[in-house]
C-alpha cells in the first residue's frame, strides 16, 4: 500500500513539475515578432559539408601507415574529430529548431487551414530526429572503433530507409 | 462545533462569498461571454455550495442533492476545458487540423492513462458506502483525464508556440492546480480509507478557495489582450524558402551518417 502511495504521490509530482516548466517556457517564449529576418536567414548547409569526412575511415587508414604516426596519436585524433562532430551536431541541431520554429509561425499565420504544410512540418521534424540517434549511433560506433563494413551497412540501409521518407515529399501548397 | 468542524465551516463560507465576487467581477469585465462555461460553472458551484450549506450532512437530502449536482458539476469540467481549448486556438485557422490532431491524440493519450492509474488503485479500501466510493473513483478518472489533457495541449502550445492571452494562462494555471489536486486528494483517500476523508475534504476546500481567488483578483479584461501578436507580414515565398532550408538541413544531416566512412 505504501508503495503504491509513494508511487502515485511521484506520478503526481512529476506532472505538476511539467506543468511549471511549461508554464515557466510559456512565459518565456520567444518574441514572436522579434527580428523574423534572422528566422529566415539562409541556414547554409554547405558549412555541414566537413562533417561528411569527420568520422570517415580513409583519413585514419592513411595516417596508419604512415611512419611514425603512433596509435596513441590516431586515438587522439579520432576523439578531437569526434568532438568537432558533436560541435557541428550542436550548430546543425540549432539551425534546425530555428527554422523549424520559423515555419511553425509561418503556419499560425496562415489564413486558412493548412493540414499539408502541418504535416510536412512533422514529417521533417521526423526526419530531422531519426537524422540525429543515426549520428548518435555512428558516434558510439566511432568510440568502440567498430569501423567494419558491416556496421556501416546497418548504418547506411537505416539511412536510406530515412532518405526514403525524406523523398516522400508532400507537394507544398502556394 | 470542534475546531476543525468550525475551520470547514469558515472555508466553506468564503469559498460562497469569494466565489460570489468572482461571478460579480466576471460579469463586470464582460468575460462571462467569453468564459461562458466556466462563469455557468463558477455560478453552479457557488449556488450549490450555498444550497448544500442549508442541510444536514447526514441526511439523505443531502447526499441525494450532493450526488446529483456532482454529475453536473463533471459534465461542466469538461465543458470548460474543451471551452478553453477553442478559445486557446481559435484565430489560428493555419493549425485548425493540426489542432483538431493534437485534440484527438491528447484525448485518447490521457482517457488511456486514467483508465491505468484507475485500475491500478482499484477497491483499495472496504467502503462504508460503495456508492461514495464510486463517485470518488469517477470524480478522480474525470480529474486526472482532464489535467492529463491540459497537460498535453499545454506541451503543444508551448512547442508550437501558440501565444496566449494573460487570461488563458491563468485559466490553464488554476485548473491544472485544481484538477491535480483533485485526483491527487482521491487517490490518497481511495489508498487510505475514509477516516481521511475530513482531511481530504478540508484539503480540496482550501485549493478550491484558493483557485476562486486566484480567479477574482487575476481574471480582468486587460488580461485578455493577446501579448506579442504576429504582427510580421509574412509573404508566400517564405513558406518554400523555409522547408528548401529544412530540407537542406535534414540532408546535410544524412550525408554526415550515410556509412561513407568505409569508403
Amino acid at each position: 500500500m505504501s508503495a503504491l502511495l509513494l508511487a502515485s504521490a511521484s506520478v503526481l509530482v512529476l506532472i505538476g513539475l511539467a506543468f511549471v516548466l511549461l508554464f515557466r517556457r510559456l512565459g518565456s517564449q520567444v518574441d514572436l515578432n522579434r527580428a523574423p529576418e534572422n528566422w529566415l536567414e539562409e541556414a547554409p548547409a554547405i558549412k555541414y559539408r566537413p562533417m561528411e569526412r569527420l568520422l570517415a575511415d580513409a583519413d585514419y587508414r592513411f595516417l596508419a601507415s604512415c611512419a611514425g604516426v603512433s596509435p596513441a596519436l590516431l586515438r587522439r585524433m579520432r576523439a578531437e574529430r569526434r568532438r568537432l562532430f558533436r560541435s557541428y551536431l550542436r550548430c546543425l541541431s540549432e539551425d534546425f529548431s530555428r527554422v523549424h520554429t520559423a515555419t511553425r509561425l509561418f503556419l499560425l499565420s496562415c489564413d486558412r487551414d493548412r493540414p499539408d504544410l502541418a504535416l510536412e512540418l512533422l514529417r521533417q521534424r521526423a526526419i530531422f530526429t531519426c537524422g540525429l540517434m543515426l549520428a548518435e549511433l555512428h558516434l558510439a560506433v566511432h568510440v568502440m572503433g567498430l569501423g567494419g563494413i558491416p556496421v556501416y551497412r546497418l548504418i547506411r540501409s537505416l539511412n536510406s530507409a530515412r532518405q526514403n521518407l525524406t523523398s516522400a515529399a508532400l507537394p507544398v501548397a502556394a | 462545533m470542534t475546531p476543525i468542524a468550525a475551520l470547514t465551516h469558515w472555508l466553506w463560507l468564503l469559498t460562497i462569498v469569494v466565489g460570489a465576487f468572482a461571478l460579480i467581477r466576471l460579469y463586470h469585465a464582460g468575460l462571462h461571454r467569453t468564459y461562458r462555461f466556466f462563469f455557468v460553472y463558477l455560478g453552479f458551484q457557488t449556488l450549490r455550495s450555498g444550497v448544500l450549506m442549508l442541510f444536514d450532512p447526514r441526511t439523505n437530502a443531502y447526499a441525494w442533492t450532493w450526488v446529483v449536482t456532482e454529475a453536473v458539476i463533471w459534465v461542466l469540467y469538461v465543458l470548460i476545458v474543451l471551452e478553453l481549448y477553442s478559445l486557446v486556438f481559435r484565430d489560428y485557422r493555419g493549425i485548425y487540423s493540426l489542432s483538431q490532431w493534437a485534440l484527438y491524440a491528447a484525448l485518447a493519450i490521457s482517457l488511456i492513462l486514467s483508465a491505468v492509474s484507475l485500475a491500478a488503485t482499484w477497491n483499495q479500501q472496504p467502503e462504508h458506502y460503495p456508492i461514495l466510493a464510486n463517485i470518488f473513483l469517477i470524480e478522480r478518472g474525470v480529474a486526472s483525464s482532464l489535467v492529463l489533457f491540459l497537460l498535453l495541449i499545454v506541451a503543444f502550445l508551448t512547442w508550437f508556440p501558440v501565444p496566449l492571452s494573460r487570461n488563458m494562462v491563468v485559466h490553464c494555471v488554476m485548473f491544472c492546480v485544481y484538477f491535480l489536486s483533485t485526483s491527487g486528494s482521491h487517490l490518497y483517500r481511495s489508498l487510505q480509507g475514509a477516516q481521511v476523508q475530513r482531511a481530504v475534504s478540508d484539503v480540496l476546500l482550501g485549493v478550491s478557495l484558493l483557485c476562486v481567488t486566484g480567479w477574482l483578483t487575476l481574471l480582468n479584461r486587460r488580461g485578455e489582450e493577446v501579448p506579442s501578436g504576429l504582427r510580421y507580414q509574412w509573404k508566400p515565398a517564405d513558406e518554400q524558402r523555409l522547408i528548401g532550408q529544412l530540407d537542406a538541413l535534414n540532408r546535410a544531416l544524412s550525408r554526415s551518417t550515410n556509412g561513407r566512412s568505409s569508403g
